[in-house]
This record gives C-alpha cells, sequence and structure tokens, in this order.
C-alpha cells in the first residue's frame, strides 16, 4: 500500500465535496486537524473557485425557506436548516463572498451564515450615531459583505442616511464590522445620496458596489465602489447609455467582474443586453457580452432576466429568468427559472432541477469550510 | 529540427531503463530541472519509481505531448485525450496510489490532476470506515471524540 505525503493527500482532499470532507474528519484526528486547517480551507476554497467546483446556488422560497443546488451536475435540490430555525420570519440574503452569506431579517438583525458546514452567528449589533436633520426624516441604509484579502478578514459594510423631509438637508454615516475583531468602527463619511431604503451592495473586484446619486442632487444614478482594503469609495463608469431608456436593469458581480444587464423595450420586442467590464475601473472595458432578443417574452407579465455564472468552461451563462406580477403596490415573483445560454451557438438550454420550487429569490455561492468564528454555534435542530 | 528527436534515458528504481524524446520526458519538472542542472550522464535516475509505473507515466506523457500545441488544444483532440484519459485511470486502487506517488516525484501537473481527481471521486459519498480501509488510516480517537465529532457534523452522515 502507497503512503502519500501530507502534500499528496492534501492535493487530493481539495478535491472533495465540504460534505465528504466533514464526514472523513472522523476517520483520524490527523485527519480531522488537516481539514480544520486554515490552510487547507484556503486552499479547497481557491482551487474550488479556479476549477468552479462546489458551486451551488442558494434558493430562497416564501423568504424563509432555503435550498441549495449544485447546478453543474444537475443534482435535486436539498432543503436547508436555517440559521433561525422554526421561526416563519422574512430573511433576505444581504451578500456572499467565499461561501459565507450573510442575512437580515425585517428588524435589521444580521446574521452571517455558512450553509455547507452549517455554521452561524449573530453579529452585534451598532448604534445609528448620527442625529436625524428634522423630525420628520426618511431613512436610508445601504449594506455589503466581502472578504478583503489584505486584512484576510471578512467585512460588513453599512451606510445610513437620514434626510429632513422638507428642509433638504441629510446625515450619513458609515461604519465596517469586522468578523475577525467582532465589532464594528465608524469609518470616513461618504459624498452621495442613497435616496432608496434599503440596498445590499455587490462585490466584484475586492469592492462593494452600490447604485447611488451624487450631488448635486439629480435623478442620475451612479455606481460607487468601496474598496475593502482601503476602505476608500470611488465613482466607477457605466457604458454609453442612458439608464433612463430602460425597462428595467440589473447590476451584480460575477465571478470577480462588474456585469450589468439592462432590459429595453424595441418595437416589438424586448431586448437583453448583458455587459461585463473586463477590467476594473476602465470604462473602456466594458464589453458587450451577450444581447439577446425576445429572449422570454410573455404578454403581460414583465420578466427579469439576470445572469449568475459561467459554466465551468466559460462558453454558457446561467441565467435567471423572473416573471413578475403587481399587487397594490407590491410585485410578487409568478414564476422563475433557469436557463443556459450558449455563447458560441446562441442558443439557450432548458436547466431541469427536480423539486425546485415555482417561484424564488436565488443567489450564486461556493460551497468552503470557511470558519465563521471560534464561537460560532453550530445549526443542527436535531443537536441537544 | 535535431531537437526533436533528441533522446533521453531514465532508470527506474528497479533499474529498468527507458529511452524515450525529450519532449515526452521533459513533461516530467523534475526531469527537466534535472537535465537541466547538467545531470546528462548515461541515464536520468528516477529512484522512486518503478519499471511499471514508470512505463505507464512515460506512455502518459507520450499521449499528452502534443496537448499545448494549437492542434492539441482543437476540441476534437481534447475530448479525445480526456476518453483517453479516462481508461487510463481505470486500473487498481494500488496502481492509481502508486501513479500519484509517480506524478507527485515527477512533477506532472496533469497527471497529478487526474490522479488526484480519479481518487477523489472513488472517494465521494464513502462511509469514514470505507475511507479509513482505502487510505489504511488508524483510528486513533477515543470512540467518546469519535462521537462528538461525529454529532457535530451529524447532518454530513445522512
Amino acid at each position: 500500500m502507497a503512503t502519500f505525503f501530507l502534500d499528496e493527500m492534501i492535493e487530493i482532499l481539495c478535491r472533495l465535496s465540504v460534505k465528504d470532507l466533514l464526514r472523513f474528519k472522523c476517520a483520524s484526528k490527523h485527519w480531522c486537524s488537516l481539514i480544520d486547517d486554515p490552510y487547507f480551507i484556503k486552499l479547497h476554497l481557491s482551487h474550488s473557485l479556479k476549477t468552479k467546483t462546489n458551486h451551488s446556488l442558494l434558493i430562497r422560497q416564501y423568504e424563509y425557506d432555503f435550498f441549495s443546488v449544485n447546478y453543474d451536475s444537475g443534482e435535486t435540490i436539498q432543503r436547508l436548516n436555517h440559521p433561525l430555525g422554526e421561526q416563519k420570519k422574512a430573511i433576505k440574503i444581504l451578500g456572499s463572498s467565499n461561501g459565507l452569506l450573510a442575512l437580515i431579517d425585517d428588524n435589521d438583525r444580521i446574521f452571517l451564515w455558512n450553509p455547507s458546514t452549517r455554521e452561524f452567528q449573530v453579529l452585534p449589533s451598532t448604534e445609528i450615531e448620527i442625529s436625524s436633520p428634522s423630525i420628520c426624516f426618511d431613512r436610508s441604509t445601504f449594506y455589503g459583505f466581502g472578504y478583503d484579502p489584505i486584512s484576510d478578514d471578512y467585512k460588513l459594510v453599512r451606510m445610513v442616511q437620514l434626510f429632513g423631509k422638507n428642509n433638504g438637508k441629510f446625515n450619513s454615516e458609515a461604519k465596517v464590522y469586522s468578523l475577525r475583531s467582532n465589532c464594528w468602527r465608524r469609518i470616513k463619511d461618504f459624498c452621495f445620496y442613497l435616496i432608496l431604503a434599503r440596498e445590499f451592495g455587490f462585490l466584484a473586484n475586492n469592492a462593494l458596489h452600490w447604485m447611488v446619486f451624487k450631488p448635486p442632487k439629480s435623478g442620475k444614478q451612479n455606481l460607487v465602489g468601496f474598496d475593502l482594503g482601503t476602505e476608500e469609495f470611488r465613482f466607477l463608469e457605466l457604458p454609453d447609455f442612458s439608464l433612463d431608456k430602460l425597462f428595467c436593469y440589473d447590476i451584480k458581480g460575477m465571478e470577480g467582474y462588474i456585469c450589468l444587464t439592462a432590459t429595453y423595450r424595441e418595437i416589438n420586442t424586448v431586448v437583453v443586453d448583458v455587459w461585463i467590464m473586463e477590467e476594473y475601473g476602465v470604462k473602456e472595458s466594458w464589453i458587450k457580452l451577450i444581447s439577446w432578443n425576445e429572449p422570454h417574452f410573455i404578454p403581460r407579465f414583465p420578466s427579469l432576466v439576470v445572469p449568475l455564472a459561467f459554466s465551468k468552461n466559460g462558453d454558457k451563462v446561467l441565467f435567471n429568468i423572473s416573471y413578475k406580477c403587481r399587487n397594490y403596490d407590491k410585485w410578487y415573483n409568478l414564476r422563475d427559472k433557469f436557463v443556459w445560454y450558449d455563447l458560441w451557438g446562441e442558443r439557450v438550454e432548458k436547466v431541469e432541477i427536480r423539486g425546485i420550487p415555482t417561484s424564488f429569490d436565488v443567489h450564486f455561492y461556493v460551497e468552503s469550510l470557511v470558519p465563521i468564528n471560534g464561537n460560532a454555534v453550530m445549526i443542527n435542530n436535531e443537536m441537544p | 529540427m535535431e531537437s526533436t528527436s533528441k533522446k533521453v534515458t531514465l532508470s527506474s528504481s528497479d533499474g529498468r531503463t527507458f529511452e524515450v524524446e525529450e519532449a515526452v520526458a521533459f513533461q516530467s519538472q523534475t526531469i527537466k530541472h534535472l537535465y537541466e542542472a547538467g545531470c546528462t550522464g548515461d541515464f536520468i535516475p528516477v529512484p522512486n519509481v518503478t519499471g511499471d509505473i514508470l512505463s505507464m507515466v512515460l506512455r502518459y506523457c507520450e499521449k499528452h505531448v502534443d496537448s499545448d500545441t494549437a492542434a492539441g488544444k482543437e476540441s476534437f483532440y481534447v475530448n479525445k485525450l480526456k476518453g483517453w484519459d479516462a481508461l487510463f485511470v481505470k486500473v487498481d486502487q494500488s496502481i492509481l496510489f502508486d501513479l500519484i506517488l509517480a506524478a507527485d516525484f515527477l512533477n506532472i501537473k496533469s497527471l497529478m490532476d487526474l490522479t488526484c481527481k480519479t481518487v477523489a471521486s472513488m472517494m465521494k459519498g464513502k462511509t469514514t470506515e470505507e475511507i479509513r480501509g482505502t487510505f489504511n488510516i488508524k483510528n486513533d480517537y477515543t470512540p467518546e471524540a469519535e462521537e462528538m465529532v461525529r454529532r457535530e457534523n451529524q447532518w454530513a452522515f445522512e
């Protein structure tokens, strides 16, 4: 029987799924310490990212039911035990990075959750230190979550802006939570308008991004990035077209790139353009990856077409097509489905996933062993 | 094009010698470095690898010698090679393990990837007991400690 060196064993183990690895921790103390080792955890993660393995979709149904599905293997959907157990409370996905998800409930309580290891932690709460500019005011709260490779830490950003309803004045503050220190600290103020009530930023190039309004106050939205390392804000240019003319748009991070999906009407048809910023921060590097004509059109039901991820060899893009309906002031998802868009053949393939709910929210994540904290609690309803 | 037909001789741990083209042998970074460092006597020794395994490794290298060229990257050849690779690793587990050791020692990245991936997929869904058997692992847990680790990750056993 061959005896492997440590390096060879690690080469094999970093190609396994998180579930297999958690089970194999029971093989021996040596294997357990190998799998728990921070160096191994990073190696396993970077191997998963590089080879696009262990990539999953997190699906949320009815605001509190979570499922995961490995879309490459087409396996059946798996129900995940929600961090709040049986409480049927609405929980939104605030952001995800390296397999960790930041969740938020309606009371602005924030949780970190690794659905692959089922570890989770409630973040300490933090006060709003600024005062409102007048008795009557509106509040905007923008969040974002991501990994900072410089400090090797996970950070959660919260920007709060309070607007006077009549006097046009506003006060703002920005705070950063660090997972390493498990505490919040205030950072330099920002100088742009948030306006919308609550928004979650997206991660690309180790920076968090939101659509905001630049002063002086105008109707034009701008993309702002927050560098997780330097903790500085900077504005980024969008491709040359007017957001106003669009029927709808979606901007997000896809595999480290900023990805803009613009949906607009042309005579008798609907067009979906997907743009990618190839070189971060360089306006000229925006390229139109896909221009998709009438992909999903159903009269009367507006739909949102959003790319989620590239396939393993990069020749296809996975899309979520979501049909909406409106009831009074609120939009509901009527039906959701996934399709693969073939970049070369410009063809569309259906994605069959057994047991998938009719309508849902979806979030991409990579299954990882990344720990949340020493004081993390295991989530398992069967645990004593 | 004299250099393409230049040959090197490798000698396995059990003293068997193999004469192969440079391009084939140099897929092993270890052999390439030894050669460049001046180890160019009658043969280059490969002390950790038996003749049986070395001949398999060299068969793999011969097959993959063109994989970096433009023609080799065409999807027709890539798919054909993938099929060949799949058959290549359909061997007894002990041979597969020896191939990993050889690929690591000889520093052949693609072979390391292929063999490790094969072992990893064999491990998929296996029980802890099966893994202990496969890798000859001595269970050094006390029953209580093992039960604790198992309970912490109970869902991974379902």
